[in-house]
């Protein structure tokens, strides 16, 4: 009499598991409304303003059916339900791949914004965080108009084929909530011909936006910040002449940063790998002088940089490279309040190692 | 089948009739019309019974009847008929029941009128009448290799055997199966190599069994099997000899009937059946990535269409952005929710196998024109079902196909139904619950008390490899140490002896 036993117990067990995890509403693929970015601003009154671009793949393959809706509300909380009294199917945010801020505000603290975000499990993290120039709506607006979807993917190239630093929700978090560092997040403009694009980076206090780099800077910061950054830097060695100009594209890039807890200094030994693709006709490339001597040139005028950038950090008071966590873990005394008092005054000696791989041919 | 009657009492009732005396064999089966006897002399002394139907009538003219005619006169006792007739295997009885049997196997009787009590008989059966005279494989096709494969004969089936596998080692035994038919079922095994305990295994469960007829060895398979309630078969059914052959080195057992076209072989792995005679005529490296590609193919065809349900009813996040627009613009217009969209194909599918299988060959090429470019084109454009899903199902249909054993590719069939309903209520989670149901019951099947599962579970070293790809000659000359084989090397490869050395030093 054993065995009927087993197979009731197995039956009830199918039972549980049946009445536990039928009750899970379907989201049929074609039944929702599937959200791609979705941007942030504050209205005037205080409250918040959500805009979301939804593609309208029902009625179209490619996504150039794009809706676009706009939700005023005092919570982050209270944008979907009131998003969804204009659309035909649930709203779903578990594809949105771009999370856009406007400057205004950024400037003005997203803690709580930040928050919700750790809260909503349906958002990956392998999803991008940018704030744009305009407002979040501004720049939505124009991608409807553009009909395209493309922001993620904008990002994405230039984060690995050229000078942004790579950037994502998880690393954001990390950079947001970690001690010792400050979020960075790249910039999304619209310039002088109306056109979306990606350009520069900008830095966080805290939760506050608070300062915004040029895409030299951000250059950089990419070669700083990033193993395989392609950053392209020029060099004018003459304001006039327009061939007197050497022109780099960064390969490999590895940073070293040394504490000095006796000097209390920070040591940066920075190894390049760069292929040359430009360079003035009086250098022959051929003889080993000359190499030196354009390689120390592009050294001291990388290094110039790289000082006027950490200057930039230091006045303005942020560590987005995450100098305060380098020393914390070298230093078992660390504390936040007191490095960051000293951190504008910190001395940081930069060491650039250059190589050049090749010259001339494009790659 | 086998496992139920285990403890029980064989049971005593036969189910046929039995006869009492030699006259009752005879009175009855001249109630058959191709029942025939002769009388040869003038006083009928002695006569000549046996079925018309069963022997060849040219060797009873040629060889039996001019004899016997000739020195008519000699013949003063049924032993004189061996110096008579120019004939081997002329037997004397006294037991009718042989006498039965004998002439059910296409033997003539022949008796004194008076002196019925001994019999002499002359076998001279037509045992190729009725048959057919082509033996390519039908079912399981290779490129390369013989074509080779079994007819519905045994002493064909086994002269094939025989003339493959030269050796005295090869054993053949004998059993009767069905109380009514009394089908000749043949044990072959490799002495020395196949472990004992299998053989007595098999002999024991056909001895035991109480069928009154076996059509084929398909449905031999299923009696003798350990476990009869599974989708999945735990003998390969083979119709080719060089497999047959292949498994017999093995160490495995081969069961051959009479009647089938099909041998048994047992004990097996579930490995086994993607493997292929053709993986070891082909290269090594080819032959594993074919065999892999059947390994992928089987999984395909289970998981594919359930995955569709699961991801666009549950986990639509998993699409990649640039598919979403394709595949939501190709549902868009699809009424119903993805389990009933996929029911519908699989069964249309199902529905064409089928058809396809019964069908008479001419009238089936027109099927699949209907069946794969009508149906299909009309179910899209009618938005029965989406433009991919249609693409997932055709598939997993053609991935099916890629199993080399029909029950098995059947099994694999069948068992997509479960996981689409699985799916339906769960999504992923449902497929991961049927999955651990399924290897659950995969690790629970033995073939003739062989763990199905043998070298992934319970795990066996060495064999893991050689499961999933076909290994080198050079590494392969073991038989697997799992089946338990008497004598593991089959070969030994000799060193590798490059005519280059010899050339080079020169």
């Amino acid at each position: 009499m054993k065995k009927p036993k087993k197979h009731l117990v197995f039956f009830f067990i199918l039972v549980c598991i049946v009445s536990l995890f039928g009750c899970n509403r379907t989201r049929i693929i074609d039944k929702i409304s599937i959200v791609h970015v979705f941007g942030f601003d504050q209205a005037d009154n205080g409250e918040l303003v959500g805009t979301a671009l939804f593609p309208q793949y029902t009625k179209s393959k490619s996504s150039d059916q794009i809706q676009y809706l706009e939700e005023q509300a005092s919570s982050s909380v209270l944008f979907v339900p009131k998003m969804a009294a204009h659309t035909s199917t649930p709203v779903e945010l578990s594809k949105i791949r771009v999370l856009l801020f406007g400057k205004k505000y950024a400037e003005a603290g997203i803690q709580d914004m930040v928050d919700r975000f750790m809260t909503t499990p349906q958002l990956g993290t392998n999803i991008h965080i940018a704030v744009s120039t305009h407002s979040a709506r501004e720049t939505l607006n124009r991608f409807k108009k553009e009909k395209s979807l493309t922001l993620a993917e904008r990002i994405d190239h230039n984060m690995q084929g050229q000078s942004l630093p790579t950037m994502n929700l998880h690393v954001f978090l990390n950079h947001f909530y970690g001690e010792g560092m400050d979020a960075y997040v790249p910039m999304i403009n619209i310039d002088e011909n109306d056109m979306v694009s990606v350009e520069g980076m900008g830095v966080f206090k805290g939760d506050k936006f608070k300062l915004q780099l040029d895409s030299e800077q951000t250059a950089l910061f990419s070669i700083l910040k990033d193993y395989r950054s392609q950053a392209t830097f020029k060099i004018p060695l003459d304001e006039k002449d327009r061939s007197e100009i050497i022109i780099i594209k960064s390969f490999r890039g590895k940073s070293k940063w040394d504490w000095n807890p006796k000097k209390k200094q920070m040591n940066l030994r920075l190894q390049l790998e760069m292929t040359m693709s430009q360079h003035p006709r009086k250098y022959n490339l051929e003889k080993v002088q000359e190499i030196n001597k354009i390689k120390k040139l592009i050294g001291t005028n990388l290094e110039k940089g790289i000082m006027e950038l950490l200057e930039t950090f230091k006045e303005n008071e942020v560590d987005p490279l995450g100098i305060g966590n380098i020393v914390r873990s070298k230093d078992r005394n660390w504390d936040e309040a007191s490095f960051y008092q000293l951190y504008p005054t910190l001395p940081i000696h930069v060491d650039v190692n250059l190589q050049i791989i090749h010259s001339g041919l494009e790659s | 089948m086998f496992r139920k009657r285990k403890g029980k009492q064989l049971p005593k009732r036969r189910y046929d009739t039995v006869d009492k005396t030699i006259s009752d064999v005879f009175e009855r089966a001249k109630k058959s019309s191709d029942f025939t006897t002769i009388s040869l002399f003038e006083e009928d002394q002695l006569k000549i019974s046996f079925y018309k139907t069963l022997i060849d009538p040219s060797i009873l003219q040629k060889s039996v009847l001019p004899f016997i005619k000739e020195k008519a006169s000699a013949i003063k006792e049924l032993t004189d008929l061996t110096e008579i007739i120019p004939i081997e295997g002329i037997t004397f009885t006294k037991d009718y029941h042989e006498v039965e049997k004998a002439l059910h196997e296409g033997s003539v009787v022949v008796f004194f009128k008076d002196k019925k009590d001994e019999f002499a008989l002359l076998n001279i059966s037509y045992a190729r009448l009725g048959q057919r005279e082509t033996n390519d494989t039908q079912n399981e096709f290779s490129v390369l290799g013989p074509k080779i494969g079994f007819i519905e004969d045994l002493s064909t089936n086994l002269h094939l055997l025989r003339d493959h596998l030269g050796t005295s080692d090869l054993i053949f035994e004998e059993i009767m199966v069905g109380s009514r038919t009394k089908t000749k079922v043949v044990i072959a095994y490799l002495d020395g190599v196949t472990n004992p305990t299998y053989i007595d295994t098999a002999k024991q469960r056909l001895k035991e069994l109480d069928v009154d007829v076996s059509f084929d060895n398909t449905q031999l398979e299923q009696l003798i099997s350990d476990n009869t309630r599974t989708p999945f078969p735990l003998f390969i059914t083979t119709e080719r000899v060089d497999r047959t052959v292949g498994s017999l080195l093995q160490g495995q057992i081969v069961v051959i009937g009479d009647k089938s076209s099909y041998a048994i072989i047992g004990p097996v792995t579930l490995m086994e059946f993607f493997s292929n005679p053709e993986d070891y005529y082909l290269p090594s490296i080819v032959a594993s990535f074919f065999k892999l590609i059947r390994i992928f193919g089987m999984m395909f065809s289970i998981f594919a269409s359930a995955f569709y349900i699961a991801v666009f009813t549950f986990h639509f996040e998993v699409v990649p952005k640039d598919l979403l627009g394709p595949i939501i613009y190709s549902r868009a217009n699809v009424p119903f929710p993805p389990v009933i969209e996929v029911l519908f194909l699989e069964i249309t599918i199902d529905l064409l196998r089928e058809a396809g299988a019964r069908l008479p060959t001419k009238i089936g090429q027109t099927l699949g024109i209907v069946g794969g470019i009508v149906i299909g084109q009309a179910t899209v454009e009618a938005a029965l079902t989406s433009n991919i899903l249609l693409i997932i199902v055709a598939l997993a249909a053609l991935s099916s196909f890629t199993t080399p054993i029909y029950k098995m590719s059947n099994a694999v069939r069948l068992l997509r139904y479960p996981f689409i309903l699985m799916a339906a209520i769960w999504g992923g989670l449902g497929i991961y619950v049927g999955l651990i149901l399924l290897i659950t019951h995969l690790s629970r099947l033995k073939s003739l008390g062989v763990p199905y599962l043998l070298p992934l579970f319970p795990y066996r070293k060495g064999g893991v490899v050689g499961s999933f790809v076909r290994p080198n000659y050079l590494n392969f000359n073991k038989r697997p140490w799992y089946l338990r084989a008497l004598s593991l090397k089959r070969f030994f490869p000799a060193n590798d002896k490059d005519p280059n050395e010899g050339l080079d030093t020169e």
